[in-house]
């Protein structure tokens, strides 16, 4: 595991520890408020996922989204929050859940920020020997897709 | 990966249409039929690495565009790729949070 990887699991994990408690899945709209940022559902054009606005105290998210969807976007921005990315500048994108593979390291690094907060690696291994690798299941367990928690079942070697 | 080489495929058609070229021409471009590029397209056939980046530089992008799962990146502040639809979702976000401040 390089030292950024390492770097974003420890952040991510002291932000659960800040708000998150144990429960599952984890109340990530909770653990936004903790920091301060308010989600804002909002009708956006499709292709936007979802947007900080730094300044403001704001993520705003698709509302026609899968809640799936959403709440990676909202992990996703978070990550850019406590990364300390776009420092004073407003980041808009779009964010989606199965692309791993983002040129933009900003984005790799808050997707990264999203898949450790949401599937922490204690709660990923604990849960996966109570229920062995039934990927459907765990998918709901973390109300995460079925392609990031097998990313992360991969990235944390259970598979 | 099936789901991938239709994600790729999708972005590479995308692209294509957008720059108003048939499947004929890329498929000349890269030694392929009009149908082969219509089977990447359609994800029935994956694309090697070699075909990906001739096809981004083809076009004009990095391979990785390609690779995002057929979205791509925007940035307000850079303007770049930022179309009229998203400029104009992202100023009713705004105009909508100064109400919801005014009430």
């Amino acid at each position: 595991m390089n030292s950024q990887i390492k770097y974003i699991e420890k952040i991510s994990s002291q932000a659960l520890q800040k708000a998150g408690g144990s429960d599952l899945p984890v109340p990530v709209e909770k653990i936004a408020g903790a920091f301060g940022l308010e989600v804002v559902e909002f009708a956006f054009h499709n292709k936007i996922s979802g947007l900080l606005k730094k300044e403001q105290g704001v993520i705003g998210v698709n509302q026609t989204h899968h809640p799936v969807r959403k709440r990676f976007t909202i992990a996703h921005e978070l990550g850019h929050f406590l990364l300390g990315h776009g420092l004073g500048e407003e980041i808009q994108e779009e964010t989606i859940d199965d692309s791993f593979d983002k040129s933009h390291p900003q984005e790799r690094e808050a997707n990264q920020f999203a898949s450790c907060l949401l599937m922490p690696r204690e709660f990923v291994k604990k849960e996966v020997n109570k229920n062995s690798l039934d990927i459907e299941k765990l998918s709901k367990t973390f109300g995460v897709s079925k392609q990031a928690i097998t990313i992360r079942l991969l990235e944390l070697k259970l598979i | 990966m099936k789901e991938i080489s239709q994600k790729i495929g999708q972005k590479i058609k995308e692209v294509r249409e957008e720059k108003g070229i048939t499947q004929k021409q890329l498929g000349e471009y890269l030694g392929y039929s009009a149908m082969g590029v219509s089977y990447f397209e359609q994800g029935v056939r994956e694309v090697k690495v070699s075909d990906l980046q001739k096809i981004a530089s083809f076009f004009g992008k990095e391979p990785s565009f390609f690779l995002s799962a057929g979205l791509t990146i925007f940035r307000a502040d850079k303007n770049s790729g930022t179309d009229m639809e998203t400029s104009k979702s992202l100023s009713d976000f705004d105009k909508f949070l100064a109400r919801r401040k005014q009430k």
